[in-house]
């Protein structure tokens, strides 16, 4: 079975069962929630469902013999050595950018909240970083740490190198060490408005009980700050590790052509002329949604339980 | 111990922040600046005058970029405004499956979605077009300020709005006179992400534009392809701009007493 | 031997605001002070200072004689109650109360026995394995006193414990914080706005308004002889007369008051306490003649109002009085009212 015309696959009959409620308040929530509702649904559940339908063989643009559900793409992605690197190299970054991110923006913001007298401006720096785009901010890193950026030529300078291939490549490496630069620098400032904005609530009065019945700084932190800022710091743990895991524009500046990250991988083969090629970019682009789901779930199952146990 | 580390570690932290800009500013300004040296030989400001010649690229780029990031942050908050709302004051059915849905972007990367849309996005002759590329950059924008305006919402006490109303205050007057400066500073935050992450984003709009509309990261990304740094500096340098403008009128919003950003951490 | 809580001098301002401008008060071990005044007088801030979660601008604190400036908050050996119980919620009620044992360098060793036996004497049993939302406002406050005596500190700071509490549970509550306060023999502090309040637990009442110390007495002090009109308007007393002082005879403007031997000599105020006059048909020695305005009830007691004609035969006073309700209280009625020269009080301070 082929499908002939693109169906747009909305699920009607939620959406009835939820306007066949009387209540008003229900109904007023409804239309609250509708355009909303309908825009994402259309667009991304429909994006992603489409997606992965083509992954599997559908509305494939080329004449395709095979019917149903075609695992081809799939095979092909797996047993491509670009594919395989790229995810390795994917895990990598952005598994060393959310713990460094994470790690260093607590213990700033931690650092800025104790500072009383230049917090305001310590607070607008670290703001700054935030509507800065990302192509910019991978730029900024390219030309300060590459072979031949500022960094480089201050090492000149200080004669710690004599050339510039002496300099250690940190931009467009194998490692991924550009990118995960160019991650921390947008993800950290990004995470402190977070925990900053956490620290900031009821927190204080807490803070203040505790001092009364004698509690350390140190014992202060560990059994009152940090389980109340907690769910901050998981959501946004969360989605900067989303973001470094799917982007497209830092690695493909910061990276280098081979291997790349799975975003890059996948638009390569999206683009490529044989358009064979595009049900492989969706089976990869599926099971990209799909790693950081779990991983994702599994996350904030384990991190649900310890803060249970306590 | 602490206290003497403490301006070490955020010393460096703010140099750290600054350097790069200093590396853009200096590329962008410099002429014939070869490995040693540390300043560029000579200055120019070339890179400038090709950025802001009127009928050139980064020019349109600009207008293309503003007219879209201004759309999508509107549309964004509006709708997601009311979502939040929803989310925050409101019980129904499928809540916590909306509340997925709303989510559901932050997780799945933009490619992937745009990629699969974008036979639809043919179809409907959506493709190329300015609006395809407002409606998908709303994908990634809507959860951001659902998740704030659902923060600000929930410290959102309706009894104001109730007083309004029994003192004979129609609907739409409750909402602009009394609820709309209560939530403005989420709208605020609201609209600073929605069109920092609108006016920022470089794949999706290539995808659905198609390389016809060709906004500011696409210029900028094209010129990255080439070697002509001081106009890379330039560009970057321009680009930065309206977000930073946009930010210095919301930044009381960011981390001020209402924190609307607590919005972000109720998953 | 030296106050258990000696405050020095204490000022403090916010930026251009002086809010407290030089309090001086000594609280001995096992008294229990109130600090009395209206919202904005300084007492909280005060309060903090004493507890070391506000730095004074200038004076200074002892506790038993050891200056305490220096000393941050963790290190300070006090019990505090705040207006919220604040519970720390990720805990359960015994964790909580155990808390400042835990938090200690040395933690001593049976530490469930001495919470178990801390939430019998807060009248908690067994509460040990509840959570904080479980619990109602009153008992919230006790988990926090008992979470806050665990150290056997020998100083009680209160801020207004019992505000957010209703009525009944307040007056419940306030001889429960008497009776803790008894047993441990601490010296403690106890912030309010509410002068039924202090008045009836207190040893003691600083009375503070903008900033300063008014007076500094016994709750029975402050009802037979305030020190200024302040504070003889805030505990209650109606009749504040204006005039001058001469030999023992006090002339207002209706009336010239005899006053017994060992009045004031200064002040240019008279209070005249609404229960310590008395309404009679007749005229008697010490009494004026008045006439009845309205009257209305005062919980189950009556208060008059009167008016007295001035001197100049044109203007007129209010007198308040408040009696029984077993009385004629007509309207228009002309009466006498008497006073008792004993129970008048010069006010020393004019304002």
């Amino acid at each position: 079975m082929r499908l002939e015309k693109a169906t747009v696959p909305t699920p009607f009959f939620i959406l009835n069962k939820i306007k066949l409620h009387k209540r008003s308040s229900e109904r007023k929530a409804t239309w609250l929630i509708l355009p909303t509702f309908i825009i994402l649904t259309l667009l991304f559940v429909g994006g992603f469902f489409f997606g992965i339908l083509q992954s599997f063989g559908y509305f494939s643009v080329i004449d395709n013999s095979s019917d149903g559900i075609s695992l081809d793409a799939y095979r092909v992605a797996f047993s491509s050595d670009v594919v395989r690197s790229g995810i390795i190299l994917t895990f990598r970054v952005a598994l060393l950018s959310t713990l460094l991110s994470t790690v260093v923006a607590l213990a700033i913001s931690l650092m800025i909240s104790r500072t009383k007298r230049f917090q305001s401006i310590l607070i607008a720096i670290t703001q700054f970083n935030i509507p800065i785009p990302h192509v910019v901010a991978a730029t900024g890193i390219l030309l300060t740490f590459s072979q031949s950026g500022i960094i480089s030529r201050l090492a000149y300078k200080l004669g710690f190198i004599d050339s510039t291939s002496e300099f250690p490549i940190i931009t467009n490496d194998p490692f991924g060490y550009g990118i995960i630069l160019s991650y921390l620098w947008k993800e950290i400032p990004f995470l402190c408005i977070l925990i900053l904005g956490a620290l900031r609530g009821p927190v204080t009065q807490l803070d203040e009980t505790a001092k009364t019945l004698g509690a350390s700084y140190g014992y202060r932190l560990r059994k009152i700050t940090l389980p109340y800022i907690f769910p901050s710091i998981l959501s946004g743990t969360i989605i900067v590790f989303a973001f470094s895991f799917g982007s497209y524009e830092v690695p493909f500046i910061l990276g280098e052509p081979y291997p790349s990250t799975v975003s890059v991988v996948a638009y390569q083969f999206y683009t490529n002329r044989d358009l064979a090629y595009r049900p492989v970019a969706m089976a990869l682009a599926t099971i990209t949604s799909l790693v950081i789901g779990l991983l994702v779930y599994f996350y904030m199952k384990i991190t649900q339980q310890e803060s249970r146990k306590k | 111990m602490k206290l003497t580390l403490r301006p070490i570690f955020l010393g460096l932290f703010i140099f750290w922040l600054f350097f790069p800009f200093v590396s853009i500013i200096l590329w962008s300004i410099g002429t014939g600046w070869r490995f040693p040296a540390m300043l560029p030989e000579s200055y120019s400001l070339r890179g400038y005058k090709i950025a802001f010649d009127p009928s050139g690229d980064i020019i349109k780029g600009i207008i293309t970029s503003t007219i879209i990031a201004i759309l999508v942050g509107t549309i964004a908050t509006v709708i997601g405004s009311a979502a939040g709302r929803a989310i925050a004051m409101y019980t129904f059915r499928f809540k916590k499956a909306f509340q997925f849905l709303v989510l559901a972007p932050l997780i799945v990367p933009g490619l992937a979605v745009t990629m699969g849309i974008q036979v639809l996005f043919i179809k409907y002759g959506l493709s190329d077009s300015l609006q395809g590329v407002v409606l998908a950059h709303l994908i990634p924008t809507i959860p951001y300020v659902v998740m704030i305006m659902s923060g600000t919402f929930a410290n959102f006490d309706k009894s104001y709005e109730e007083q309004g109303s029994v003192l004979g205050a129609s609907r739409l007057i409750v909402l602009r006179k009394i609820t709309l400066p209560i939530v403005i500073p989420g709208l605020a935050v609201s609209f600073l992400f929605a069109f920092v992450i609108s006016w920022s984003e470089y794949i999706l709009t290539l995808l659905v534009g198609g390389g016809t509309v060709k906004t500011l990261p696409l210029v900028l990304f094209s010129y990255l392809r080439g070697s002509d740094l001081p106009l890379v500096g330039a560009a970057s340098i321009v680009f930065m701009i309206p977000p930073l403008i946009l930010l210095r009128f919301t930044s009381k919003y960011l981390v001020g007493r209402t924190s609307s950003v607590t919005g972000l951490g109720t998953i | 031997m030296s106050a258990q809580i000696k405050i020095e001098n204490i000022e403090k301002s916010f930026g251009e605001n002086k809010v407290l401008k030089g309090i001086n008060l000594n609280v001995e071990s096992g008294q229990l002070v109130s600090i009395l005044g209206s919202s904005g007088c300084g007492k909280t801030t005060l309060l903090r200072i004493v507890a070391g979660l506000e730095k004074a601008t200038s004076g200074h604190i002892f506790f038993n004689g050891e200056i305490q400036d220096l000393i941050p908050v963790e290190k300070r050996s006090i019990a505090m109650v705040f207006q919220k119980a604040l519970l720390f919620p990720s805990m359960t009620i015994g964790e909580n109360v155990a808390f400042s044992l835990r938090a200690a360098k040395n933690v001593p060793k049976n530490i469930d026995a001495k919470v178990k036996e801390m939430l019998e004497l807060v009248r908690l049993p067994g509460f040990e394995n509840r959570r904080p939302g479980e619990l109602s406002g009153g008992q919230e406050q006790r988990v926090s006193l008992a979470r806050a005596l665990m150290r056997n500190p020998k100083i009680l700071l209160l801020d207004e414990p019992l505000s957010a509490l209703d009525a009944n549970l307040r007056v419940e509550m306030r001889s429960f914080i008497r009776e803790i306060h008894d047993s441990f023999e601490m010296a403690t502090l106890f912030v309010t706005h509410d002068q039924e309040e202090a008045m009836a637990i207190s040893d003691k009442i600083a009375f503070m308004d903008s900033g300063i110390l008014e007076q500094f007495d016994t709750p029975e002090m402050f009802i037979s002889e305030p020190d200024s009109r302040k504070v003889a308007k805030f505990f209650g007393c109606l009749n504040i007369f204006s005039g001058s002082i001469t030999n023992n005879i006090f002339s207002s403007d209706f009336e010239e008051f005899n006053l017994i031997a060992e009045s004031h000599s200064v002040g240019n105020a008279l209070a005249a306490r609404q229960e310590d006059l008395e309404i009679l048909n007749e005229k008697i020695t010490n009494s004026f003649p008045a006439q009845i305005i309205s009257w209305q009830y005062a919980g189950s007691r009556i208060m008059v109002t009167c008016e007295a004609l001035n001197r100049d035969r044109n203007t007129k006073t209010l007198v308040f009085v408040e009696t029984d309700r077993f009385a004629d209280f007509s309207a228009n009625k002309s009466i006498y009212i008497a006073y008792n020269p004993s129970r008048l009080h010069v006010i020393p301070r004019g304002e």
